[in-house]
């Protein structure tokens, strides 16, 4: 399958990502931040190669008949490993996307900050490392 | 399409864009074939918020995953190791941590030293003089004195800061009287021939969006290339060709909009990994040499080795902000690298202590989150452990073994129909009991400093980084493919100057012996440049 998420593939997948990554304390729900929506179509932009994949773990999850999700998750990961793998990656792709889910988890994204002049570092201030020097030589003479 | 050059270098990562700088440097008329492009920095995925995705498939180093138009299919499904590489300008230094260890004198004299494999044709006082050039050239931060090694030259840069928790870890083997010190990088820590110094991004495996790491596009090319060396991108090498003489005519290959071309040259160098060059020797088998060329000794991508790789990872209770900073090295410990008869193993590993860097995909996403990382737990388990992991990477060393081994696929090629690698490769006995011994050590290591917890993972199948061994240097032509100074010894034109000359694969990251050997090579073809051989 390839294209667009339908509109029963998101309703599913939002579901999925609910129980999977159930909200808590300031962390949202996956759903109320559009996982299935804007958030799953740019892990599908960047990762088409999933899209089939991810089709064939929501097909499998609507014709299941374990309850657990996560423990159908569990099975899921023995019997299809690549549809475990593509739900996965879109669901904790997209979820950690979200402004809100990184400003709770106190991650700026990576950003530049340009590395401390040097100036004369604590293990040397302190004689740590002049201790690993007097212990003498690790290594082995070779002829 | 024709062309002559006085040598054609196959590859231009590590070790072809040091041998094109050397040689052109001295004169000589260098044509280099890279397969790949040069990298574009400002398309690295660092500034994006979406960069672990993106690092997901196009910036992975398995060439099978990310499946570029310039990538070759690997066939591993009979290796314990996936081999890793990147194919572009600089090579796979352009995706490596920038790591920078030195192979120990012992590394050069295993059979002598520990009655098994084999001894280098050379000792680690042959190699020191190219170390210490590389290190200028490269621009490697970090400290001398080491004891694990012989007293050396200083490097050109102080060495990069150990960030949060590393010193912990540090006054841990203090305590426990264990070796450690600020682990030697090809990264720089001030501006430096200019580079940029480092910027913390956090994501020297996807290429430094700062150019701060070291890879041959920045350090080597542009000069080899202002120098006169012509290097021809998105080119396949098909075969090297042989003439009536015995001697190497020079290289066809496909170009980048398929049409086939040929390089004359005097020379030819392969320096296309340790994957690649038996792939291409193996390719350019004819009727003079049907087992392929240069393999009357039968160990032409015989030996491989990859370094079987173990990672120990403490969980800390305070966050240490992993995802900031190089994400190689910060400090390093050799206190097990020597053989020790009691443990039951011969030969020893480096330990690299890192911070468990990435995003919070990483955190969340087994392996690194647990397997109990769904439903109530989730969001318990990454907190536990984004940002706040460091982690010991153990590289032991991998003994060679000539039923581990790179073939030519009878059913797969690549885009230009050259037949693709077929990688055999087992991990041995020593290597387990190796790394489980190392493992536990280096778990005593991080509850010394205070881990709250701490978990292994053994013998992880995507980490074959380095690819070592397949077309070994010796001094006789019945068990090596090429001489001390990388001409192989049936065909004295043909010079091997990448990781495939190694005899042993030492226990520690192996670029800066790679391009040490390299350059020294290279260093021998201008010495000899009047006694060379070359075809009419």
């Amino acid at each position: 399958m390839s294209g667009p998420l339908t509109q029963a593939e998101r309703d599913v997948l939002a579901a999925i990502a609910d129980r999977l990554v159930p909200p808590d304390g300031p962390m949202p729900a996956p759903s109320s931040i559009g996982i299935a929506e804007a958030l799953a179509d740019r892990v599908l932009t960047v990762r088409p190669d999933l899209r089939e994949d991810l089709g064939r773990a929501l097909r499998a999850y609507e014709a299941r008949t374990e309850q657990d999700v996560v423990a159908w998750l569990q099975a899921l990961g023995l019997s299809d490993p690549a549809a475990w793998r593509a739900l996965t990656f879109v669901v904790v792709g997209g979820y950690y996307l979200h402004p809100e889910v990184r400003r709770a988890l106190g991650y700026p994204g990576q950003q530049p900050e340009p590395v401390p002049t040097t100036d004369y570092p604590e293990y040397l201030r302190d004689g740590l490392l002049e201790r690993v020097y007097q212990r003498g030589p690790r290594f082995r003479p070779a002829p | 399409m024709r062309e002559r050059a006085d040598v054609v270098i196959v590859g231009a990562g590590a070790a072809g864009g040091v041998v094109a700088h050397r040689l052109a440097t001295a004169g000589f008329r260098v044509t280099c074939l890279e397969q790949g492009r040069w990298p574009d920095r400002s398309a690295y995925p660092a500034p994006r918020d979406d960069w672990e995705i993106i690092a997901s498939k196009r910036w992975s180093p398995d060439p099978n995953v990310r499946g570029l138009p310039e990538d070759y299919p690997i066939e591993s499904d009979e290796s314990d190791i996936v081999p890793l590489m990147y194919n572009a300008v600089g090579g796979s230094m352009v995706l490596y941590a920038g790591d920078w260890p030195r192979m120990a004198p012992s590394d050069f004299r295993v059979r002598t030293l520990d009655g098994v494999a084999d001894d280098w044709p050379i000792t680690y006082a042959d190699l020191e003089p190219y170390y210490d050039q590389i290190a200028r050239e490269v621009g490697v931060a970090g400290l001398a004195g080491d004891p694990a090694y012989p007293e050396g030259a200083d490097l050109p840069l102080p060495p990069l800061p150990l960030g949060p928790g590393v010193l912990n870890v540090a006054r841990a083997h203090d305590r426990l009287g264990w070796h450690w010190w600020p682990a030697p990088s090809a990264i720089a820590s001030a501006p430096y021939r200019g580079r940029h110094p480092c910027a913390q991004w956090g994501t020297c495996m996807q290429g430094c969006p700062e150019g701060a790491k070291a890879s041959t596009d920045l350090t080597h090319w542009p000069e080899a290339v202002e120098r006169g060396a012509r290097l021809i991108t998105d080119a396949r090498v098909r075969r090297v060709v042989l003439g009536p003489r015995g001697l190497a005519t020079g290289v066809e290959y496909v170009d980048e909009d398929g049409r086939e071309a040929f390089v004359a040259a005097d020379v030819v160098v392969l320096a296309a990994n340790g994957i690649g060059t038996p792939r291409l020797l193996l390719a350019s088998a004819d009727s003079r040499c049907p087992d392929g060329l240069a393999n009357g000794s039968g160990l032409v991508g015989r030996r491989l080795m990859m370094h079987p790789f173990a990672v120990v990872t403490g969980v800390f209770d305070r966050p240490l902000q992993t995802w900031k900073g190089n994400v190689g090295s910060r400090i390093h410990c050799l206190e097990f690298y020597e053989s020790d008869p009691d443990r039951g193993f011969v030969r020893g590993a480096k330990w690299s202590l890192a911070p468990a860097s990435g995003g919070p995909m990483s955190a969340a996403l087994p392996p690194r989150a647990g397997a109990a990382v769904w439903g109530v737990e989730h969001h318990r388990a990454v907190r536990e452990r984004f940002g706040r992991c460091l982690t010991w990477g153990i590289f032991g060393e991998d003994l060679p073994d000539e039923a581990n081994r790179v073939e030519l696929s009878e059913t797969r090629t690549d885009t230009a129909g050259i037949p693709a690698p077929r990688v055999v490769y087992r991990v041995s006995e020593n290597s387990r009991r190796l790394l489980a011994f190392h493992v536990e050590r280096a778990t005593e290591s991080l509850l010394e400093a205070g881990a709250i917890r701490v978990e292994a993972r053994e013998r992880l199948r995507e980490a074959g980084w380095h690819l070592l061994g397949t077309a070994r240097m010796g001094t006789d032509p019945a068990t090596s493919v090429v001489d001390p100074w990388g001409r192989a010894h049936e065909v004295p034109n043909l010079y091997v100057a990448d990781g495939s000359v190694f005899v042993t694969s030492g226990g520690v990251n192996p670029t800066n012996t790679i391009v040490s050997l390299a350059l020294r090579i290279a260093d021998g073809m201008v010495a000899r440049r009047r006694e060379q051989r070359i075809p009419a």
